[in-house]
Formats: C-alpha cells, sequence, structure tokens
C-alpha cells in the first residue's frame, strides 16, 4: 500500500470497502452484500485485490442500487482520487491506474 | 452500524431516489454554481453530495482544469460541505489557515483552499443531501446579503433536485 503524500491518502482496499458498507447496514448485512458483489464480479471475497478487481467488485455492489450505489460511487470517487492524485505526484504511475 | 448521519442508510438512501449521483451534470445545477460564483466574484461553486465516505460533485462552475473536476468528487474527510450534515446549518470558513478543522486540511495545503461558504441542501423529507458552496483561493469575509443568496441559489437547487422525484 502506498500513499500519497501530503494528501494523507492510502490506496483504497477491500477491507476499506467492508469497513465503509459496515458502517451504514452493519456486519451481516454488509458481508451479504460484498459478498455479492464480488460473486457478480467473478471474484473471491477476501481475496479481492486493490485497483481494477476493487473497481470491479464496486461496479458490482452500485448494481444493487439504492443505499448500496451509495457507498459503491463512494468507494469508485475514493478511487478515482487516489489513482489521479498518484498519477499527478508520480508521472511513471500511470501503470498503477486500474 | 454508526450513528453518525453521514452514514445513515435512509439519507443515502433518498440521494439514490433523487438520482443525484447521475454521471451526467443537471444543466440546471450547473448554472446555479455558475450564478452563485459569479455573485460572489470566487472561483470555483459546487453543488455538492455527501455520500458516506466522498463527495460527490453534482454540479459546478470553475472546475476546468482542475483534479476535482476529472474525479467527480473527493474524500469526505477533506470535505467543508460534510459539516452541513451533522449540523443542518450553513458552514462558513473565511480563513482556512486559521480553522482548526481546516488548516491540515489537504485541500487547503495542497490546492490553496483558503475561504469557504456553504449552505445545506435538505430535501422535504429532512435529509441533508449536501451543500451549495462557493470556494476561493484568497481569505475573505461574507456579508449576511450574499449567504441570504446563496440560500436562494441552494433552495432552487432543491427545488430541482426534488422534481426528479416526481418524474
Amino acid at each position: 500500500m502506498s500513499g500519497i503524500s501530503g494528501y494523507k491518502l492510502e490506496e483504497p482496499t477491500e477491507l476499506d470497502a467492508v469497513a465503509a458498507l459496515t458502517r451504514v447496514f452493519g456486519a451481516d448485512s454488509a458481508n451479504a452484500r460484498w459478498t455479492e458483489a464480488c460473486v457478480e464480479a467473478l471474484l473471491l471475497p477476501g481475496m479481492v485485490k486493490p485497483g481494477a478487481a476493487l473497481g470491479r467488485a464496486a461496479a458490482a455492489l452500485a448494481v444493487q442500487g439504492g443505499s448500496a450505489a451509495m457507498v459503491a460511487r463512494s468507494i469508485e470517487i475514493r478511487m478515482r482520487t487516489y489513482y489521479r492524485l498518484l498519477e499527478r505526484t508520480l508521472p511513471s504511475a500511470n501503470q498503477a491506474r486500474p | 452500524m454508526s450513528t453518525d448521519p453521514i452514514y445513515s442508510e435512509q439519507r443515502l438512501q433518498e440521494i439514490a431516489d433523487l438520482d443525484l449521483i447521475s454521471s451526467e451534470l443537471d444543466p440546471i445545477l450547473q448554472e446555479l454554481a455558475e450564478r452563485s460564483a459569479t455573485r460572489l466574484g470566487l472561483p470555483v461553486s459546487l453543488i455538492s453530495v455527501v455520500l458516506d465516505e466522498a463527495l460527490h460533485v453534482a454540479g459546478s462552475h470553475g472546475l476546468q482544469g482542475l483534479w476535482l473536476g476529472e474525479t467527480g468528487g473527493h474524500p469526505v474527510e477533506w470535505s467543508f460541505c460534510a459539516t452541513s450534515v451533522h449540523t443542518r446549518d450553513a458552514y462558513v470558513v473565511e480563513n482556512a489557515l486559521d480553522d482548526p478543522k481546516h488548516r491540515t486540511n489537504p485541500l487547503v495545503l495542497q490546492d490553496g483552499v483558503r475561504c469557504y461558504a456553504g449552505v445545506p441542501l435538505i430535501s422535504s423529507k429532512g435529509f441533508v443531501l449536501g451543500n451549495l458552496c462557493v470556494v476561493g483561493l484568497e481569505q475573505r469575509t461574507f456579508t449576511a446579503d450574499e449567504m441570504r443568496f446563496l440560500r436562494e441559489m441552494a433552495a432552487h437547487a432543491v427545488s430541482q433536485i426534488e422534481q426528479r422525484r416526481r418524474i
């Protein structure tokens, strides 16, 4: 995991996504929703890597609609911000972008 | 499950019901943002939606060429607008470098934000959706007339947003 100096921003991870869902829905519902999203995205819950895979899981979460889609949009924005600022501070980081 | 209104499932559901994270920017919200920035003589204005972990930009003026214009939002912990979700009231920062809450905010230290005035967008169901706000790169005060104008623009924005529910 690499943070962006000055912005105190770390690369979003699966743990971050599940924690966000837990704050909104509680642990049981959060785990159920995340598992469903991972299955839809053909990913193994607990094994989702940062970057493109996490983006696919977030996109699948968005398909659930309602408040889950709002959590998914939050994850997407945090990912977009991280990779955009990483690009700005580290021009060679294009390869890290999902 | 958190009791913080930022994480309220009902509030997030209201934002979803009002279709506030559409990828297409609403031209009327864009116009309200432009009018707000122009009237107050500030470079940036946003119609923001405060999500659980991020601020989403639903309408904006002045973001061309800025990274925020590309990302369409930023992490909620940097958000001046999130304050109104708790207070349900307008929020003003005249000099962010002197503000205990925001003087270490990356938007201040890295991007040069110095002043902010935001008015909450509260739906008819009573949920704070986000803010209509203006942002500047120099410290400044905001007059009562200016805050009244921002409240009028925010009321227009809520009216526009709520029409989506009726469609």
